[in-house]
């Protein structure tokens, strides 16, 4: 960037030097008269004619004013050519007065091209001395800026790879930001920190290997040292060396065929998994939702629930209230109390409808399987709803609990709070 | 009894991706104390940062209170939060984030003028800090593209407390170091903590870990537990054993 | 060939915002290539093709005789002159007359012709283009119609000092004698209104010869040979001609103004959307160093990739170019009304297809160069090192404002940060407002001499204005002299006439004849040398000087009524009025050549004075001295206000158009600058700065650039504008144009366009507002 600035600006003063060569040797015609001026001259002294006392200069040029005996009669400054010879010889213009037609008198106008000449020469010796010299300046300026931004970082470099060789790595190749090759110097830089990393990155890799074979044969150590323990217990109870070997091996078996029919018992008692419930996180806004879609007779008030994170399965817990909602319509009247609470664990849920509740014997069984209330003989139903409810609410870390409220049946849903399980 | 700075009441954080919401933080209920070197620790998508950058007004929560001071900050708007940022909190990140463009000086200025407007002041204030985190006056007019990562870091932690903010939040501040200036960087946390700074510090790096005197362990958005250690000293093999313990519980 | 076009599909759809702005201002600038190459190309055809088609003359001549003398005279001169095709002479009226023409008046020779004899011409014949069933009255060239002058209502002629009034029978077209500013103008009468004419004494019987000529070249030096020879045989008659080249230039000027402005517009347009485009490409390579890597790595080469982004932003330009040539096609038609009011000729809008051709092609090599030369740096992109992550090139930054020393508010130096740190930036918003500034000096200047204050504008095209002109007979002229001196209401008065006068192996000249120039309002008249002060001196058009290779302090010689004299050149003048044939000569001057006729005295009244009262009241004190008066002021402004209108519309169209670049512009550089400082404006906002202070940043971190150069811009605009106005009005004969140039309005106006750059720049870095601190995170 600077070098091509450098060059740029040496072309420039280059073409100025030839342009003011040429200049100077072309441009070296021979300067014209003003013909305007001079004929303006004419004019007033042919009106001014016969008294040039009243007579002014109109112009800027020198002249003398001859009548034509050769007597001056009007000059604008002295040692100017003062008789038609000297004018000849000074290479002045010579014109006739004709005042109404006849020659009366003569103009004769300095000739300037002489002092002009002299003046072109100097300016153009001052401006070619100007620019040579603004040329060296520049030349001696970069060979100095050569030296110090070229030369001087090599040596730095030269430093700088000896410590590498030597292997010492932790030391950064400093870097000039006036640098010329900045990016070569980086890329020194680079290889310094990527050869440091890689040496680093072995003896990583070394280490965690050892870690893991340490780690693993300790694993295995352990099932071992339990085989071993037990084939040593069938050792000592049997007496036979055949039979010992067979002994312990059927236990082992035994065991295994044990745990997997453990495994398959468990599983098989849980007959109720088919009814998954898969609580995740839910946003306690949404309840209001669920409220609205098992209430849709409307006979419940909607009430502020928290700003909380839930634990719950959507799903599960819209069934939950739905059943205790349906429960309502089937037996009570409206209106449902409706109200919702932040407990310690929990968000509680409070449904309390109008109905006549159930007697305080029926109450601790009615979320059994295939309980109904005595009230209910009349209305159509498997007894399942609540059961099922109760599940699903302990699947979800929350619970269902019935009670006789002050107007009617007091269902109370808490439901768990992510992350207070 | 210490003097609560924050504290959070059923703070939640919900992001969607992809459609699906996905909970991270959940129901947290927090108290941050005066002069605390609090840590939080975590696996990886524990939600620590997400809680780091709740808890610092740099993000809103979804549910739940955040109060700091007499302020609930969790409902301020975006330029109140700046301003609440500017004045109360310093952040150190784990990618540093200083600007490329500006000198490390520069840095550390663009936010003290923000509320200091006594350039001889800040300027000497700034110089303190520097001299404390051990950076030398020549590499404050360098940039962050010169200098290393353990050196950023600390002008980082200089740029983060030249407003004297009441709490550090630090955002893994070692996670991009290598070992030793990772311990550079620690020790000068320890320091201005042990100075009176309260400093809250997100890492799943036990050793960074060990700084605090109170350890807080994330897992799936809820606070597992939480582990009390004494003042900080070097090479204390009980406190090690300590925080093993807690850590070991939390199934780390 | 294949991959290229993958490449350049999937390059656009990841920068729309940019397509669309390089597609708004390449439409804009093909609209305008197009509209400039249609005008300059076709117009002036058009022309001689209604030339043709009508069979139109090349030399106009009427004499104020009807004697079959003279016309067999004229006959016989036409008929030996080898160079006639044909010609045609009529009877007709000749007089000097006016009407009011849209608020103004129209001032001109009237040459009345009997409507089926001028119907019926061979040459020079003329077109109805509107009729009715009005069986009376007069048919007015086209030109003229307007609100006032329309078919049924009553057209009121002032001929002489007598007023004549017709029933508008309908409107025609004569190529040559259908304006004002083709010296004569025509108008047909009905048998019954010529008849009458005739019998009133209002206009003398005249002829009117039309020539047809082999080689319309030729026009000038056979008018000029042709009126000489008239001149010289029948000296007491009064005669008008014009030519073909004075006709269709002088029919032609607006046109070629308007085109001028037009082509200037598209390339400044042009050169916008190039330096758009190639910042974009730019930035585009810096973006994607990582994807240009990984493509060659998988095998592209550069030229590939550079083909793409050519394909890409070839496809889009041409297209919007199509786009953008349909739209001035559509627009023709009224700036196509615009241009007809001003030349009176007919054009029919046709589709032209080197315009079509070349509008594309120079909008399709400009930016396939501009393409070209900024996307060479992917060449220097090697894949390995582009696709290298983390490895950042070690920019040796200078921290040009250092927070700690510096005096400036902390977002002043926080924004003079940015604006050291985007050079290419700036440099699009300084080749931007540069252009502006040309613009915003350009509409000032012609606000205020054209639009605010007419004279300048007047003085440079009409050359010499008064109040009122009157010319008086030979014999009364003393009388007339001494009377309006003394009279109050007279300011000043001068003999101002005009005088047509032969260059000695040149071409005839109007000859402007003033007792003393010093006396002239517009005393810039002559911008090089001076003015004409003693007889032998002559000032000459400097565009005529310039054909001729003549120079100041050169004599040249002039021969009217059979005499020659020598004059020195003293000075050069520009007047449009004869398209830059004229001379300036004194009064002692002229009469070294004869005696003058009839002359003409310009006069300054006092203010508030009536100049027609005035005009009316001289010729009714001067009964039988004054020939006719004229309304100088009325006359003008008549024939100036249309060039207002027209210039109205360029300047608020220009400066619309101005706003509207300065808004894509920093559109495309807030969007660059906001995506390349995402992270930045990030951190910024984790440490505590709001939105406001960041978009307040981003817009002032712009200003530097914009004020700067704007007022650089304006300046050097200011000192160069007036040589620019003469350059490209330098075809109607102006050399050097002394506009005043509007200081204040230039001011204002630069405030207003550094205000607006920065309140775009606010507006459009709203999109701060997204930015969260929140996305680092995500960024992760």
């Amino acid at each position: 960037m600077k070098t091509r600035m450098v060059i740029a600006v040496l072309l420039l003063l280059f073409a100025a030097e030839t342009a003011v060569l040429f200049f100077f040797a072309a441009g070296d015609t021979e300067d014209t008269q003003d013909a305007v001026l001079v004929n303006e001259i004419l004019q007033t002294l042919q009106e001014d004619w016969p008294d040039l006392k009243h007579h002014r200069n109109p112009s800027g040029l020198d002249y003398v004013v001859l009548d034509l005996d050769g007597a001056v009669l009007f000059k604008t400054r002295e040692s100017l050519s003062e008789s038609i010879n000297s004018a000849v010889r000074h290479r002045d213009t010579i014109l006739d007065i004709r005042p109404r037609g006849t020659t009366s008198g003569r103009l004769i106008l300095h000739n300037t091209s002489a002092q002009s000449l002299q003046s072109k020469k100097q300016t153009c010796i001052l401006l070619l001395m100007g620019v040579l010299l603004l040329q060296c300046g520049i030349c001696i300026w970069y060979l100095l800026y050569l030296n110090r931004r070229i030369i001087a970082p090599f040596h730095q470099l030269k430093e700088f790879s000896k410590r590498i060789a030597s292997g010492n790595l932790d030391i950064p190749l400093e870097m000039d930001r006036h640098n010329l090759f900045g990016a070569f110097t980086e890329s020194f830089d680079i290889m310094r920190s990527e050869l440091k990393k890689a040496r680093q990155a072995e003896a990583k890799a070394n280490a965690s290997k050892k870690e893991l074979v340490a780690e693993l044969s300790h694993d295995i150590k352990t099932p071992v040292a339990s085989i071993k323990a037990a084939s040593e217990v069938g050792a000592a109870l049997s007496g036979n060396e055949k039979l010992k070997d067979n002994y312990s091996q059927i236990i082992r078996k035994a065991d295994q065929i044990n745990t997997l029919i453990e495994n398959l018992f468990t599983a098989a008692l849980k007959d109720l998994t088919q009814l998954s419930v898969i609580p995740g996180d839910m946003d306690s806004r949404e309840l209001k939702t669920l409220l609205e879609n098992s209430d849709y007779l409307h006979w419940a008030e909607l009430p502020p629930v928290p700003d909380c994170l839930l634990y719950a399965d959507k799903l599960r817990l819209q069934q939950v209230l739905d059943n205790i909602f349906a429960n309502a319509y089937k037996y009570a009247a409206p209106p449902i109390l409706l109200s919702a609470s932040l407990e310690d664990w929990c968000l509680s849920l409070v449904i309390e409808d109008m109905g006549t509740g159930v007697s305080p014997e029926e109450l601790p069984h009615i979320k059994e399987k295939f309980k109904r209330g005595s009230n209910a003989q009349k209305v159509e139903g498997a007894g399942l709803g609540l059961y099922i409810s109760n599940y699903f609410m302990q699947e979800m870390a929350g619970t269902l609990s019935l009670a006789n409220g002050e107007n009617g049946l007091k269902a109370v849903v808490r439901i768990a709070l992510s992350g207070r399980i | 009894m210490k003097h609560v700075l924050l504290k959070t009441d059923g703070l939640s954080k919900s992001f969607s991706s992809g459609g699906a919401l996905q909970h991270v933080l959940k129901n947290i209920d927090l108290e941050l104390y005066e002069g605390d070197f609090t840590v939080i620790m975590g696996a990886s998508g524990a939600g620590k940062s997400t809680l780091l950058y709740a808890l610092s007004g740099m993000d809103t929560p979804t549910l739940g209170i955040i109060t700091f001071g007499g302020t609930v900050i969790s409902s301020l708007n975006q330029d109140s939060l700046a301003l609440f940022r500017r004045k109360h909190c310093g952040f150190v990140f784990q990618q540093i984030y200083l600007i490329d463009g500006m000198s490390v000086m520069d840095n550390v200025l663009s936010a003290g003028l923000l509320l200091c407007s006594d350039k001889k002041a800040l300027l000497e204030k700034a110089g303190k800090l520097f001299e404390a985190v051990k950076l030398p006056p020549e590499t404050q007019n360098k940039f962050p593209t010169q200098i290393s990562g353990g050196e950023a870091q600390r002008a980082g932690i200089v740029r983060a407390l030249i407003n004297q903010p009441e709490i550090l939040f630090a955002d893994e501040p070692t996670g991009a170091l290598n070992s030793k200036t990772g311990l550079d960087v620690l020790g000068t946390l320890t320091a201005f903590n042990q100075q009176g700074q309260s400093v809250v510090m997100v890492t799943h790096d036990m050793r960074s870990a060990l700084r605090g005197n109170r350890i807080l362990y994330l897992k799936d958005g809820v606070i597992l537990g939480e582990c009390h250690l004494g003042v900080y000293t070097p090479d204390d093999t009980a406190r090690h054993e300590t925080l093993a313990a807690f850590l070991s519980e939390m199934g780390w | 060939m294949k991959n290229s076009i993958l490449l350049a599909r999937s390059n656009l759809r990841t920068a729309k915002g940019q397509a669309a702005a390089i597609i708004v201002l390449i439409l804009l600038a093909s609209l305008m290539l197009n509209l400039w190459l249609m005008l300059s190309m076709d117009y002036r055809q058009n022309f001689d093709r209604y030339h043709d088609k009508l069979n139109a003359e090349h030399v106009t001549l009427t004499v104020d005789s009807g004697s079959s003398e003279m016309r067999e005279f004229l006959a016989k001169t036409l008929k030996k002159d080898e160079r006639t095709a044909a010609y045609s002479l009529e009877d007709s009226m000749h007089t000097v007359g006016l009407f009011t023409y849209n608020g103004g008046e129209v001032n001109s020779e009237f040459v009345f012709l009997e409507k089926e004899a001028a119907l019926s011409r061979p040459v020079g014949t003329v077109e109805i283009v509107e009729d009715s069933r009005i069986q009376s009255g007069i048919y007015m060239p086209m030109l003229y119609q307007s609100d006032d002058i329309a078919i049924g209502k009553t057209v009121e002629l002032s001929l002489g000092s007598k007023k004549i009034s017709y029933q508008v029978c309908g409107f025609f077209n004569s190529v040559m004698a259908g304006s004002h500013n083709c010296t004569m103008c025509e108008f047909l009468l009905t048998e019954d209104q010529y008849e009458k004419l005739k019998a009133s004494d209002y206009a003398p019987e005249s002829t009117l010869c039309s020539v047809r000529l082999k080689d319309k070249m030729e026009s000038e030096n056979y008018e000029a040979k042709l009126k000489n020879t008239m001149s010289a045989q029948y000296p007491a008659l009064r005669t008008v001609s014009n030519s073909y080249a004075l006709v269709s230039q002088s029919r032609y000027i607006s046109q070629l103004i308007c085109a001028g402005i037009m082509s200037a517009m598209a390339f400044f347009i042009l050169l916008i959307a190039l330096v758009v485009i190639a910042s974009n490409i730019v930035h585009y390579i810096q973006e994607n160093m990582k994807n240009l890597g990984a493509l060659k790595a998988v095998g592209y080469t550069s030229q590939q990739l550079v083909l793409s982004l050519l394909m890409q932003f070839l496809g889009v330009s041409l297209t919007a170019a199509l786009a953008g040539i349909g739209i001035s096609y559509t627009l023709f038609p009224s700036l196509n009304e615009m241009m007809i009011a001003q030349t009176g000729i007919p054009y029919e809008t046709r589709f032209l297809p080197a315009a079509f051709f070349l509008t594309l092609a120079i909008l399709g090599s400009a930016v396939a160069l501009a393409v070209w030369l900024s996307s060479r740096s992917i060449r220097n992109v090697e894949p390995i090192t582009a696709l290298r992550q983390g490895v950042r090139t070690h920019s040796f930054k200078r921290n040009h404002i250092p927070l700690g020393k510096t005096n400036m508010p902390l977002h002043l130096a926080l924004s003079m940060k940015t604006t050291f740190s985007g050079i290419k930036h700036n440099l699009t918003v300084c080749i931007t407002m540069l252009v502006l500034s040309l613009v915003v000096v350009f509409s000032g200047l012609m606000t205020e001499n054209m639009i605010r204050d007419t004279a300048p504008f007047i003085n440079l095209i009409v050359g010499e204005t008064a109040d009122s002109c009157i010319n008086v007979k030979a014999q009364a002229e003393q009388d007339f002299v001494r009377k309006m001196k003394d009279d109050d209401q007279v300011k000043k008065l001068y003999l101002y006439d005009s005088i047509e006068v032969r260059h000695a192996g040149g071409l005839g000249l109007m000859a402007m004849i003033c007792d003393d120039f010093a006396k002239a309002n517009n005393q810039e008249l002559v911008f090089e040398g001076r003015f004409p002060k003693y007889d032998n001196e002559i000032a000459i058009a400097a565009k005529y000087a310039k054909e001729q290779k003549l120079h100041i302090g050169e004599e040249i010689t002039i021969t009217a009524n059979g005499k020659k004299a020598s004059y020195l050149i003293s000075g050069f003048t520009q007047i449009s009025n004869n398209l830059g044939k004229d001379c300036l000569l004194t009064r002692a001057g002229y009469e070294r050549l004869g005696e003058l006729q009839n002359p003409s005295y310009y006069l300054n009244l006092t203010s508030g004075t009536d100049i027609d009262e005035f005009n009316a009241r001289v010729k009714q004190e001067m009964a039988g001295a004054v020939n006719t008066t004229i309304n100088i002021d009325a006359t003008v402004s008549g024939g100036v206000v249309v060039y207002v209108s027209l210039m109205k519309i360029i300047v608020i169209g220009v400066l619309m158009l101005s706003a509207i670049i300065i808004a894509f512009v920093l559109y495309l550089l807030v969007r660059t600058m906001l995506g390349s400082k995402k992270r930045d404006y990030g951190i910024l906002k984790a440490i505590g700065f709001t939105t406001r202070q960041l978009i307040l940043q981003t817009a002032l971190s712009f200003m530097p650039a914009v004020t700067l150069s704007t007022a650089v811009g304006l300046t050097v605009c200011s000192f160069i504008i007036n040589p620019l106005t003469a350059l490209f009005l330098s075809s109607i004969g102006i050399v050097k144009s002394t506009f005043l140039v509007p200081v204040g309005f230039i001011i204002i106006a630069g405030i207003g366009l550094i205000l607006f750059a920065f309140a775009t720049a606010c507006l459009l870095s709203l999109k701060i507002r997204k930015i969260t601190p929140k996305a680092l995170l995500a960024g992760e």
